[in-house]
């Protein structure tokens, strides 16, 4: 459904992503890993339009989105959540959702996914009229994450969705994963932990100074010698 | 630092001295009293704009009301030597002075604020209640009606030369008064962008929180660039005062003047030394030359400054070193091989 | 003298309402383009002459003239923002650049108004007229209805910023710009349509003022400098911010008048400013960080 293939992206004059390649299949739930500043978030902005490659190609569903302005993306089928939540600080929870059905298609629908979504996620009925800035980062992701899903992506990428957040927020959090998931919606996130990726991943890609170092599906690559040497110490740090 | 550029800074500095001798010549060639009249107002108004270009240019600290310091020295200088009969060699240093203590005074905002919005605003806003100030202090200004009968300054007895006068008819005599204030001011902004607080303005200017970080006492620079910007430009302004000899709230402290300076600075080159020079003498001696636009200065100006930041940003001083002196190649910007 | 203040305070009321409207719009283009628009009096001139023109000259009926005027301003003010300010938002300095380009953009139309129009001060005849006598105040009712005007012009603005479409655009590129840009709300059109939209108010009250005020290449200056100190008084960006500051800014001012003299009155409104900024830079219901 998404591909990538051998994307570079510079800011500026600094090159931050060299070739990178990567795929999520239909309904896949896909992880990118790798230390902090290794380019993950920069891999999301570049699907997404952010920060459009130099060089490479990106296609989504067959179709090539490599030039296609940020604001074209939801309506093809791909929704962000960005880093550290990013919803507007004085809109209440419920305009915050709201707009994620800004692109006219979803728009139509709007209350229908909003009932849908009210199901996964009680925070929306329990603090619709709130602002905003007054939840708790988990929650506050939680409405990141069904800011996203107004949209009905087929596509939902999370960008660092567990940032900052307790442990008993995580678990939440990889519980929506799985329950977005079956409904057959694919995800692409990153997490710099390996074991809680790949406890919802089906594939995972391991990212390195802006390259692909490894990929492949589950806890098996951690037997992967780059991979230890990557995360040599890390490894105990599971949440 | 200075070794790395020692090739380019031989010629530049020859090409400056070149340039200095090649302008203080010009008497001996051109006698015109007009064609002089516009050079003088050229070197008193690149006077302003190299002030204003230190602080706004090569500080980052983006103030508008500049033209409230010149206004202040001009008319504190005009009314000492035209009250107490003072000489305007003496007062012009006192206006200086009160330029440089008004410097201090408008300072105090950006030490708190870094919003450049809003420091634009508080400095206009300043710049407005000094204009005021002057068109209501009816008594002590003449207010709109301007204040005249401001005397020029005293003859000098010189070596070789004589007695030189700098009124009525002795335009060559000022000429060489406010190139020297421009040369001077000129030289002065670039050896202090050489020293230790040099460093810390273009620290100031890329990032106060990094400069900050890096153990910069901003509050101290910040004091220190508006008080020598205001030393420049009260200067310029007595010079002014004692040249033009009439003063009115609207030809010196009316937005115009501002907005002039600003034209100036962004035609020549932002942050440049020469900038405020090149910059001054396309729009004062342009608009000009080009008589018959006269009475569309203030829109050719205007005009100017919309180009200049929408499609030559970087003025015509930087388009003029890329031409003839193309930087070395390490200074050129290039991805790092290795990694981010 | 009682009687006298009160007037005073009734007119600052309605000095205040056209402050509140100058305020409102160019805060909307702050809030949604962080740039700070210093040609925003040339858009209330420019209505000013639109309206002159099209009233006087055209012979048209003054709501017609109003309607229209306001629209020729919007499509102006649509290209300058899209042609000028727009592209400068992408470099580094953007923040400088534009307010250096909408100061070039000011004085160029000042004078190209002056080149055209004259310098000559032209005046437009009361909308309605009549006045309105009650308790011993005489207030003719042109005032009346610029302050209806700017009531109206207010509510209908924050009425299409709470529950349009393009409202909550402006209100989310206002909040976050690249989270709305992710959510596919067109983060530039929005801005552009928001300066056009915020210079169409000021446009508008150059209209209603044109009666009382008259038109002229300049008439621009003095609103504009009040507007900027309204909208640093309620902070940059608030909209509510800077209607609750224009009405104070207006009583301030007339208050302020009648103790002293008229001449001070500019003075007043920019020493009350600078004070604000120096104990509460942000505003009445600006955010601390941003000023930061």
């Amino acid at each position: 459904m998404l591909e990538m293939r051998r994307v570079c992206v510079r800011y500026g004059a600094t090159q931050v992503l060299w070739d990178i390649d990567l795929s999520v299949g239909e309904g896949e739930v896909v992880a990118v890993m790798g230390p902090n500043g290794s380019g993950k978030s920069t891999i999301f902005k570049a699907v997404m339009g952010l920060a459009p490659p130099f060089a490479g190609a990106i296609s989504f569903r067959g179709e090539d989105i490599t030039r296609l302005p940020v604001e074209r993306h939801v309506a093809r089928g791909i929704a962000l959540v960005l880093e550290r939540r990013r919803l507007f600080p004085t809109m209440t929870v419920r305009e915050n959702v709201l707009m994620g059905a800004f692109h006219a298609q979803a728009a139509k629908a709007a209350d229908e996914t909003l009932r849908w979504l009210q199901g996964l996620f009680p925070v929306l009925r329990e603090r619709g009229g709130q602002i905003a800035e007054s939840l708790s980062g988990g929650e506050q992701q939680m409405v990141a994450i069904a800011r996203g899903l107004m949209s009905r992506p087929r596509l939902l990428i999370l960008d660092e969705p567990f940032l900052g957040l307790a442990p008993k927020m995580v678990a939440q959090v990889v519980d929506l994963i799985r329950a977005v998931n079956a409904e057959g919606i694919a995800v692409l996130f990153n997490e710099q932990n390996v074991r809680t990726s790949f406890s919802i991943a089906d594939r995972g890609y391991v990212i390195e100074s802006g390259r692909n170092v490894v990929d492949g599906t589950g806890l098996g690559m951690l037997e992967h010698p780059d991979i230890r040497r990557v995360y040599l110490g890390e490894q105990g740090a599971a949440p | 630092m200075n070794g790395m550029f020692a090739p380019r800074k031989g010629r530049t500095l020859a090409a400056a001295g070149l340039a200095a001798v090649a302008w203080l010549s010009i008497p001996l060639v051109v006698q015109q009293p007009y064609v002089l009249h516009v050079l003088i107002l050229t070197a008193i108004f690149a006077t302003f704009a190299i002030g204003w270009n230190l602080v706004t240019g090569f500080a980052g600290l983006k103030t508008f009301g500049h033209h409230a310091l010149f206004a202040i020295a001009a008319y504190a200088s005009a009314l000492l030597a035209k009250n107490f009969g003072w000489s305007p060699w003496i007062t012009a240093w006192l206006g200086a002075g009160l330029g440089t203590l008004v410097g201090f005074l408008v300072a105090l905002p950006a030490l708190r604020i870094r919003s450049v919005a809003h420091l634009a605003i508080v400095t206009l806003a300043f710049a407005e209640i000094i204009r005021i100030l002057i068109s209501n202090l009816k008594e002590l200004t003449r207010g709109e009606l301007g204040l005249i009968g401001i005397p020029a300054f005293d003859p000098l007895f010189l070596p070789v030369l004589g007695r030189v006068t700098f009124g009525g008819s002795g335009r060559p005599a000022f000429f060489y008064l406010a190139s020297v204030l421009m040369l001077a001011a000129l030289a002065s902004v670039w050896a202090l962008m050489r020293s230790r607080a040099g460093l810390a303005f273009v620290a100031l200017r890329n990032s106060q929180e990094a400069a900050e970080s890096l153990g910069i006492n901003l509050a101290r620079y910040k004091f220190l660039a508006f008080a020598a910007s205001g030393f420049i430009v009260g200067l310029s302004g007595a010079v002014y005062a004692h040249y033009v000899r009439v003063l009115t709230p609207h030809s010196v402290a009316g937005l115009e003047v501002m907005i002039m300076v600003i034209a100036m600075v962004l035609v020549g080159g932002i942050g440049t030394h020469l900038g405020p020079v090149v910059g001054a003498l396309v729009l004062v001696g342009g608009a000009e030359v080009l008589r018959d636009v006269g009475n569309y200065r203030l829109l050719l100006y205007g005009a100017l400054i919309v180009l200049a930041t929408r499609f030559f940003p970087q003025g015509i001083a930087r388009m003029a070193e890329h031409v003839r002196w193309p930087r070395p190649a390490v200074l050129k910007p290039q991805p790092d091989p290795e990694r981010p | 003298m009682s009687g006298q203040l009160i007037e005073q305070i009734v007119n600052g009321v309605i000095l205040g309402a056209i402050y509140a409207l100058m305020g409102a719009g160019l805060t909307l283009i702050y809030g949604t383009m962080r740039v700070l628009n210093f040609a925003y009096g040339e858009f209330y001139m420019l209505g000013g002459y639109a309206f002159l023109l099209l009233t006087s000259a055209a012979g048209m009926p003054w709501p017609l003239a109003l309607v229209l005027a306001a629209v020729l301003v919007f499509a102006f003010a649509a290209v300058t923002a899209a042609g000028v300010v727009q592209p400068l938002l992408a470099r580094p300095g953007w923040d400088f650049s534009t307010i250096a380009a909408t100061l070039g953009i000011s004085i160029a139309l000042q004078n190209a108004a002056l080149a055209i129009w004259g310098e000559r001060f032209q005046s437009v005849p009361y909308m309605v007229d009549g006045t309105l006598e009650v308790a011993g105040l005489h207030i003719p009712y042109q005032r009346l209805l610029i302050v209806a005007a700017a009531a109206v012009l207010i509510a209908g603005s924050a009425a299409i910023l709470s529950f349009t479409r393009f409202g909550r655009a402006v209100r989310a590129t206002a909040q976050d710009r690249e989270a709305a840009r992710v959510l596919g709300v067109p983060a530039d059109r929005t801005s552009i349509l928001a300066f056009a939209f915020g210079s169409a108010l000021a446009a508008l009250a150059g209209m209603i003022l044109a009666p009382i005020y008259a038109v002229s290449p300049w008439m621009g200056v003095p609103l504009a400098l009040k507007a900027f100190a309204v909208v640093v008084l309620g902070g940059l960006g608030s909209f509510r911010g800077a209607v609750v500051a224009g009405l104070l800014l207006g009583i301030v001012e007339a208050v302020g008048v009648a103790l002293t003299s008229s001449e001070w009155r500019e003075a007043i409104a920019f020493a009350v400013l600078i004070a604000v900024i120096w104990v509460r830079p942000w505003g009445l219901y600006g955010v601390e960080r941003s000023v930061r």
